[in-house]
């Protein structure tokens, strides 16, 4: 029994433009059905990755970049049938009207002109703009459009979504609303590769992320195993009653802890979670006498993690 | 109250000129001018010497012609060059969106228009200041008086002065560069030259007007002596140039004083352009983005409409354009029934405003000219083909450039629509444009074939035989259009490819199209300063490197130095053929490299292993 590719294989990927080197050799490999959150800050070469996958990026090196084990380089008409690209801004004609976009785009995929309409119909229910449906494209708001973009996208069914900052300059409700479209699309089982600065969004959609940072990985992998190799050098603020720089050292004897540092009105324990759990530190603290005002564990959400895992450079 | 200090500081003249300096482009454009400019004396001034047999002492008392050639170049630079320098300055800060900015600081409308003006003045004169020596050098030979010298910096001054002030008013007036651009060169061209081709063609007896009113100036005490050419003075009455001549021989401050005096109207048009500039300059600072081409063909519908309202035709319609969806071509079907300059309704409208003006004028000129070769449906013919090359530039340049500007393109990429049937799709809507634009020019060349013909009968004997030839004229009229037209919609679409934004694209175009219609003469110009004995019947044929060569020697029956019309005309259908080819092929066989996407063509190496992608399996299955 044959294994089956994974839907996006990229080996040692590199992007320049002239002596610039956005991407420095990237590797990653998505999964069927993953939805894989790229991340990192603007000019880390996010979007030249994904105008790769998309067929657009004319000049780089690579091992191998393949969808659905078919390669990029090789087969670009193929790509073009699998995947569905949304770039970081609009593309819409603002001559048109939904319906007549939508056909616009039907007829350019091919798409049997018996089923057209129906399909049509579908993406736009979908998308909740069926009341739109005759409204020219130049009258419908950011959000409508972005929507009507991922309309767009999913016309032909493709296997693979390539969405570059789909909630960038979108208000908050707009923004609720494309969040809620990608669920219903991970739900139906596309793989999708999104692109965005919105990270809180990212996390309550991704299966895996990417942090990009200079054209380097600086990590990847699920969510949890992330968070779980982050939590293993945890902070833990600590306010106690009395002399705090007294009780530092008696906190730095502890068995796990890896550094005390005294800050304003608290101190910063940097804790190794593989050796000593929270609540365990919160015992022994407590059995040296020290009375605690507060103890809190850093919360570990995906801006943390972007700020620890990143430090502000570009390629 | 604390009093604010006065003080002088022209921050946008400043920022204008910063800018200017630390473009690249402005020093080797500098560079480029300086060496042509400097060639160019140089040709002039070996051609001074070359019969002075060894003598150098000669060359003395004849620094007028080198004096007046240069004088001519100046002016020739300021109103090719000036238009395209000036138009942009206030259209810029509109595309920028920075126009508002500069409208809310203390700067007042009348400060930016003169430092915006004094910015764009300030780079032509570092063009001009290059020539200053080589005038020097000229007066020091000899030959040229002080008047003429005054005159000439003074002609040359004002001249500058009117066509920087007429691009700034269009650049005020207008929302875009593309659209001030093509409104300094027309307004410019009418300007100076309006007025002498109605006169010329005696249109309406506006020739006949202007006569009498020449007479009658010349009752006047003063004027007397210099309106005695029937008129021709108020037709040029604009142009610089022509009052260098007139005045260039005369000497004195009395020719002094009569260039300044002739020179007032130039100057009130200076003043006038600045103020109507400082007038719209607010007033059209904000104007939303309009299809002036659709808001007009909108008007043409009302007025059709209207006419069509009748007793006898009821409104009736005879082609009821039906939108449909679109079913196999999409692409060509949003070109030919979404945009303006595409879809049937408009382009009819086109035909109609162009067809009936043209056939009416076509009477009105035949009427008055008993002659084979008919002066106003040439000019028509010329004009027709300049409105051609005009429509085709901006239509088909913006083919691709329009999409990357409105951030389409990349979407549309991505559909597996190879390159050359998006391509070919989207050129569908200007094919149409150009058919319609093809009746003009037609109904042109079939009525001067169709008067030659007439004409043939009644003058056989007629002194210029060739402009009897009227098959000859059809046939190369014909061929010509043939190939031209499909030539410059690749050639235009090519450079939609290649320049990014569609602003530039159109630009480049109809730069383009200028510098090939008149480079090879400049560049003929060399062969013969440097070698004047030069048998210029051998590099006769070079004459059609220049496409409009073959439009004009057509038109004007002037096939004696060939001795055959057919010869030129097949040397120009190979040459242009040729070019045809070449454009098509590169913009078919080009179009995925040109809009920067993958082809199945392409082969990317593996970085390690070095193996072409091709070599690769397309499927894998680890």
């Amino acid at each position: 029994m044959s294994i089956q590719p994974p839907m996006v294989e990229v080996k040692d990927l590199w992007v320049r433009y002239g002596t610039y080197e956005a991407v420095k050799g990237i590797s990653f490999s998505i999964p069927k059905g993953e939805v894989f959150g790229f991340i990192g800050p603007n000019g880390a070469g996010k979007s030249s990755t994904i105008k790769v996958l998309a067929t657009l990026q004319r000049d780089y090196d690579c091992q191998s970049v393949k969808i659905n084990g078919i390669s990029v380089g090789k087969a670009p008409h193929l790509i073009r049938e699998m995947i569905g690209y949304m770039p970081d801004f609009f593309g819409v004609y603002e001559d048109l009207t939904a319906r007549e976009y939508l056909h616009f785009f039907a007829a350019a995929y091919r798409i049997d002109r018996k089923k057209r309409k129906a399909i049509v119909n579908d993406v736009l229910e979908l998308t909740d703009l069926t009341a739109k449906i005759d409204a020219p494209v130049d009258s419908l708001s950011r959000g409508m459009k972005q929507r009507l973009a991922l309309a767009r996208v999913l016309l032909h069914d493709p296997d693979l979504l390539l969405l570059d900052e789909p909630a960038s300059g979108l208000d908050p409700r707009a923004r609720i609303e494309v969040r809620e479209l990608l669920v219903a699309l991970k739900e139906m089982g596309k793989t999708i590769i999104i692109s965005s600065h919105i990270l809180h969004e990212l996390s309550q959609l991704c299966t895996s992320i990417g942090i990009i940072e200079a054209g380097q990985f600086v990590t990847q992998g699920s969510l949890d195993h992330i968070y779980k190799r982050l939590e293993l050098s945890r902070i833990i603020h600590v306010q106690v009653v009395g002399d705090m720089n007294g009780i530092c050292q008696k906190i730095e004897d502890i068995d796990g802890v890896k550094s005390v540092t005294a800050q304003a009105d608290r101190l910063a324990i940097q804790l190794q979670e593989d050796r000593l759990a929270v609540e365990d530190l919160h015992a022994k603290i407590a059995a040296t006498g020290a009375k605690i005002r507060m103890f809190q564990a850093e919360a570990m959400d995906m801006e943390t993690v972007f700020m620890k895992l990143t430090e502000g450079k570009t390629a | 109250m604390k009093m604010r200090k006065f003080q002088v500081s022209l921050p946008l003249l400043a920022k204008e000129l910063a800018e200017m300096a630390n473009r690249r482009r402005t020093y080797i454009i500098r560079t480029i001018y300086a060496l042509l400019f400097l060639g160019f004396v140089g040709f002039i001034y070996l051609e001074s010497i070359s019969g002075l047999q060894n003598n150098p002492m000669a060359i003395l008392g004849r620094g007028r012609q080198i004096f007046e050639s240069m004088v001519y170049l100046q002016f020739t630079a300021i109103y090719l060059f000036l238009p395209a320098i000036t138009c942009s300055v206030i259209t810029q800060e509109k595309e920028r969106n920075s126009l508002g900015l500069l409208l809310i600081t203390r700067l007042s409308p009348s400060t930016i228009i003169l430092e915006k003006y004094l910015g764009r003045l300030i780079t032509m004169i570092t063009f001009l200041m290059l020539g200053l020596p080589i005038l020097a050098f000229a007066y020091s030979l000899g030959g040229v008086s002080l008047a003429m010298f005054i005159n000439a910096l003074w002609l040359l001054l004002i001249t500058m002065l009117q066509v920087a002030a007429l691009g700034v008013l269009c650049s005020s007036f207008c929302r875009t560069t593309v659209s001030a651009f093509i409104a300094t060169y027309v307004v410019g061209f009418f300007m100076l030259f309006g007025l002498g081709i109605l006169y010329g063609l005696n249109l309406f007896y506006f020739g006949d007007l202007l006569r009498s009113i020449s007479r009658s100036l010349q009752g006047a005490p003063y004027l007397a002596n210099y309106f005695n050419r029937g008129g021709e003075e108020l037709c040029f009455i604009m142009f610089g140039p022509y009052w260098f001549d007139r005045f260039s021989m005369r000497g004195g401050a009395a020719s002094v004083f009569s260039v300044f005096v002739f020179s007032i109207p130039i100057m009130i048009t200076t003043f006038m352009f600045l103020i109507f500039a400082h007038y719209f300059l607010v007033r059209r600072a904000f104007l939303p983005a309009r299809n002036y081409l659709l808001n007009l063909f909108k008007s043409l519908d009302r007025v059709f409409s209207k006419i069509n309202n009748n007793r006898v035709t009821r409104g009736i319609v005879l082609v009821k354009e039906q939108i449909q969806l679109p079913e196999f071509a999409p692409i060509a079907w949003r070109e030919t029934s979404k945009k303006s300059l595409g879809t049937f309704r408009y382009l009819f409208r086109i035909l109609v405003t162009l067809e009936v003006p043209i056939l009416f004028i076509c009477v009105l000129i035949a009427t008055g000219s008993p002659r084979p070769v008919v002066d106003g449906a040439v000019i028509l013919l010329w004009l027709v083909w300049g409105l051609t090359v005009l429509l085709l530039a901006v239509s088909a340049t913006s083919l691709i450039s329009g999409e990357r500007s409105h951030e389409t393109l990349d979407v549309l990429l991505t559909t597996p629509i190879s390159g050359k049937e998006l391509l070919r799709q989207k050129i569908a809507g200007v094919k149409r444009l150009c058919l319609v634009l093809l009746i003009p020019l037609l109904t042109i060349v079939l009525f001067e074939t169709w008067w030659k013909w007439e004409y043939s009968y009644i003058a056989s004997g007629y002194r210029n035989e060739y402009a009897l030839q009227w098959f000859a004229y059809l046939v190369g009229s014909l061929i010509t259009l043939s190939i031209y037209l499909p030539m410059l919609i690749w050639l235009f679409c090519w450079i939609g490819m290649k320049v990014k934004s569609q602003t530039k694209a159109i630009l480049t175009a109809l730069g383009l199209i200028i510098v090939w219609c008149i480079l090879p003469f400049i560049l003929a110009f060399p062969i013969f300063m440097l070698n004047p004995s030069f048998d210029e019947d051998s590099i006769i044929y070079g004459l059609f490197l220049s496409p409009a060569s073959f439009v004009v020697i057509n038109e004007i029956a002037e096939f004696h130095e060939f001795g055959t019309p057919w010869i030129p005309l097949l040397v120009n259908t190979i040459i242009y053929g040729g070019c045809l080819l070449l454009f098509r092929s590169q913009c078919l066989n080009h179009i995925d490299e040109n809009l920067g996407r993958l082809s199945d063509q392409d082969i990317h190496f593996s970085r390690d292993t070095k193996i072409p992608v091709s070599d690769q399996p397309i499927f894998s299955s680890e």
